[in-house]
């Protein structure tokens, strides 16, 4: 009697296995890299644009004229951070279920900071980046709008 | 046989005016080919600007400084975009900047391609 349950239980196992195993093979995830800017990003600036910002030389007004409007400013004015967001992998997931099909974005922000001294010329230049559509460091500053 | 042919004419006629209207851009308000042209250096004041351009997105140095972000359709013209939280740069292809003096009027310009 009791070799009877054991062997229905062990057979039970290995259907849930069997079915969890043929499940696993019915779904299919893949993972593309990319690289281009996320809807809603900005596209003028790059890591590259940090070179046009001299400490003790470029003005809060030319940096405005150059870049245009900032994505964060400090309350004072005196800190601006320029960001964008590249995409730089898509992820896709099928499977056989109803409505089994599934994507995202893999997002990764940079954030130019720029700090200005009290004659309005750039005294500091950060570049922060992270993962995700927003870089943590910019809440020390206000989002524009 | 008439018949098939004036229903073929019909169908191809819808069709016609069906592909017309989806393919047509619907107005945009505010956009024209002539926005920035009211715009000159040493002259134009910072209250015509912003009866012209309205509330801009953001203000420097004591409004000295004024932002306003621009969409462009190549049929209409530019247009100006209020900013958006979620996706702040949707739809803007220039971010205008405009530098007045002291006494508010237009000093520096420059229409910064962001897209």
């Amino acid at each position: 009697m009791n070799g009877e349950r054991q062997r229905a239980g062990r057979r039970r196992i290995m259907v849930c296995v069997g079915v969890g195993a043929f499940l696993l093979l019915l779904v299919g995830c893949l993972v593309l890299p990319t690289n281009y800017y996320q809807a809603g990003s900005r596209h003028n600036i790059k890591p590259e644009t940090a070179d046009f910002l001299v400490p003790g030389i470029t003005t809060k007004e030319e940096v405005l004229l150059k870049l245009g409007e900032p994505d964060y400013a400090s309350e004072d004015g005196q800190r601006f951070g320029y960001a964008w967001t590249k995409v730089k992998a898509i992820w896709i997931i099928v499977s056989s279920a109803p409505g089994g099909i599934g994507g995202g974005e893999f997002p990764y922000s940079d954030v130019l900071m720029t700090s200005f001294d009290c004659s309005n010329r750039v005294s500091e230049v950060r570049l922060l980046k992270g993962w995700g559509s927003h870089v943590p460091s910019t809440q020390e500053l206000e989002p524009i709008p | 046989m008439k018949r098939v042919k004036t229903s073929l004419k019909l169908l191809g006629a819808t069709m016609l005016i069906g592909f017309v209207t989806s393919c047509a851009t619907p107005p945009i308000p505010g956009a024209s080919q002539d926005l920035l042209k009211f715009l000159h250096i040493g002259k134009t004041t910072r209250e015509a600007v912003l009866l012209k351009l309205g509330q801009p997105s953001a203000a420097f140095e004591q409004e000295k400084i004024l932002t306003y972000r621009l969409g462009e359709d190549t049929s209409q013209g530019y247009y100006v975009v209020s900013p958006k939280a979620a996706l702040p740069w949707q739809n803007v292809r220039h971010s205008l900047v405009l530098v007045f003096d002291d006494n508010g009027v237009l000093q520096r310009q420059s229409l910064v391609d962001v897209q």
